[in-house]
């Protein structure tokens, strides 16, 4: 650890390398058509995986409001409900995420916790989906995300943590600190 | 990279879950179709597939409504511009009719797809 000012500059350059990279990812997966309006490959979040291992949990948090604040904006669904239904699930997957790593430490790898954020993520909207704004018929999308949503956070998680552990922009943030 | 424990857990439990949540969806989606009466001072569930009539009291007086071949419509009713029985027969998840000055509420209720018109994002 060196000074508190350094680090926390440091912190911030992270943060906010990261969010933007949340953004990119985002567009980038804006482009992919959709067969399902809520489906999403999530790469997204690949940049909050890294960030759990690089960023304390408060960062992470802020991590997440940025990434689903800055994405509501570029989608423009900041003020409907699909708002909430993003906000609450990114939320609820990174709580999950963050408790979960700090319980099980070392015997978990980015894979066990983005398929268990995913996880979280998808029950979490498929609950307020069927409580809040579809009623039951809400139930019809509930398989196919979490399946769908399964498969990818499978993918994803592996190739964070290959990534994680190859990358030579990681090994030089971990020493600069 | 090595997969860990917590890993294989995180993969069981994420399998069993989903598996809950099939289970739970499909036997949502079987559930029969089914005629929710709701009026000023209770309310009654009545499977589509059996055909009767049925006299709900409501302020103005008696809302007959009539279940008939898994559809059901209003055959007469107390209010003064008879809405309710122009509205016609409902037959799917989903659809309504109400009479607002007896205080009725017919919709049906059962099968999931409620149909969406449309969807933008």
């Amino acid at each position: 650890m060196k000074s508190a000012s350094n680090n926390s500059k440091k912190t911030l350059n992270l943060v906010s390398f990261l969010s933007a990279l949340c953004l990119f990812l985002s567009l980038i997966e804006y482009i992919i058509p959709k067969p399902i309006p809520f489906m999403r490959m999530g790469f997204a979040n690949f940049p909050i995986l890294i960030g759990l291992y690089l960023l304390t949990p408060q960062m992470v948090f802020l991590l997440i409001l940025i990434k689903v604040l800055g994405q509501a904006l570029i989608q423009g669904t900041l003020l409907s409900y699909v708002f909430l239904f993003s906000f609450c699930g990114s939320f609820a997957s990174g709580i999950a995420m963050v408790l979960l790593s700090i319980v099980f430490k070392k015997n978990i790898s980015l894979l066990g916790l983005s398929v268990f954020g995913a996880l979280a993520s998808n029950a979490m909207q498929i609950l307020l989906a069927v409580y809040f704004v579809f009623g039951d018929s809400g139930w019809i999308i509930a398989s196919p995300i979490l399946i769908i949503g399964f498969i990818s956070s499978i993918i994803l998680g592996l190739f964070a943590q290959t990534f994680f552990e190859k990358s030579i922009w990681i090994k030089k943030v971990l020493k600069a600190d | 990279m090595r997969i860990k424990l917590f890993d294989y857990f995180a993969i069981i439990t994420s399998i069993a879950i989903i598996t809950l949540f099939l289970v739970f969806s499909l036997e949502n989606q079987s559930r029969k179709l089914q005629a929710h009466i709701v009026s000023s001072s209770a309310e009654w569930y009545y499977p589509l597939d059996e055909n009767r009539t049925i006299n709900i009291r409501g302020p103005l007086g008696t809302t007959i409504i009539e279940i008939k071949d898994n559809g059901s419509r209003v055959i007469d009713s107390p209010c003064p511009d008879k809405i309710c029985i122009l509205q016609g027969i409902i037959r799917e998840s989903g659809q309504w009719i109400a009479c607002l000055p007896n205080q009725v509420l017919i919709s049906i209720k059962g099968k999931i797809e409620e149909k969406i018109d449309e969807i933008s994002f």
